[in-house]
């Protein structure tokens, strides 16, 4: 049965519907490419004899690989990344750059960072504007200030010799363009799904 | 023309199709294609059953097979059962509606 797997046709079907489909997510993509394999399989068991004729009929019942990436595509394209109001994007994204600065401002600035923080990612995590992906990656590199702020505070420290308050607030400033990095790529992606919609 | 009719109605004809037991996949597209209006490129049904059994309106399972590879049977899930219901209710009204403007004279 691996046999016509391996058809050459077959495998340029199969390969060239896959290179259709890259845009879809790797789950959805690995779905089709399996259930055409296994169309493929089992019309040519359900058929009487195997050879070029019947491979060739079984690939011509399927469709062209461009009608199937087609119906592929559309299909994926109802349940895509949906706009939200520039307004709350822009408030996400303020939330997401000011927190870090702000753990700068003496006694409340270390509660408003992590209350904006917070705020932050339940906004990003709720919106429908990004996919999982693109949401993990923002987070990823909102929380990564938490690793790199103290390692830079030893790195600075150790460079001036001593811990001094100087020393942290430069590892603080030094990390500010991990959360900047995040909030850039986020309106980037979202701003390509508004351009979409039009 | 057609294939824009056909995208509203495809798969309640694919949960009709699963009404009465499970099918395996090339014979479900078999089955569907013998009808002329709803033939299709078969491939082109994949994405749709994998919207169904996402959505939960229709379940998969593997059997073994006395000829071949096992084969990927299709179910009908109970809300898969429920929207077909739906739709075969809906269904006549909507045809006379549409019926009601295409005849001429029944409009005025």
């Amino acid at each position: 049965m691996n046999d016509t797997l391996a058809h050459p046709l077959v495998q340029a079907y199969l390969s060239s519907v896959g290179q259709g489909v890259v845009a879809l997510p790797d789950v959805r993509r690995q779905e089709l490419l399996a259930d055409l394999r296994e169309h493929i399989e089992v019309a040519l068991a359900d058929a009487d004899t195997v050879d070029e004729g019947s491979v060739r009929r079984v690939l011509d019942q399927l469709g062209t690989p461009g009608e199937v990436v087609a119906a592929a595509l559309a299909e994926e394209a109802g349940s895509g990344p949906v706009p939200e109001s520039g307004r709350r994007t822009a408030v996400t994204l303020c939330l997401i750059v000011v927190a870090l600065p702000a753990s700068l401002i003496p006694v409340i600035g270390p509660f408003f960072a992590l209350a904006a923080m917070i705020a932050a990612l339940v906004r990003l995590w709720k919106s429908p504007q990004w996919v999982r992906r693109e949401k993990r990656q923002a987070t990823l590199l909102m929380l990564s200030p938490v690793i790199a702020v103290p390692v830079l505070a030893v790195v600075f420290s150790v460079a001036s010799g001593g811990l001094t308050p100087v020393a942290l607030m430069a590892a603080l400033l030094a990390a500010v363009p991990l959360p900047v990095a995040a909030a850039v790529r986020l309106h980037r992606s979202a701003a390509r799904v508004r351009q979409q919609l039009r | 023309m057609a294939s824009q009719l056909r995208k509203g109605v495809l798969e309640y004809c694919v949960l009709a199709l699963l009404r009465d037991g499970p099918r395996y996949g090339v014979e479900l597209l078999a089955e569907l294609a013998r009808v002329d209006v709803m033939a299709t490129s078969q491939g082109t049904i994949y994405p749709l059953l994998s919207r169904l059994r996402r959505t939960g309106l229709a379940d998969t399972h593997l059997q073994e097979s006395e000829n071949g590879p096992p084969r990927r049977y299709y179910t009908l899930t109970d809300a898969g059962r429920s929207a077909l219901e739906e739709f075969t209710a809906n269904w006549p009204s909507f045809r006379t509606a549409v019926d009601h403007f295409l005849t001429p004279g029944e409009t005025t």
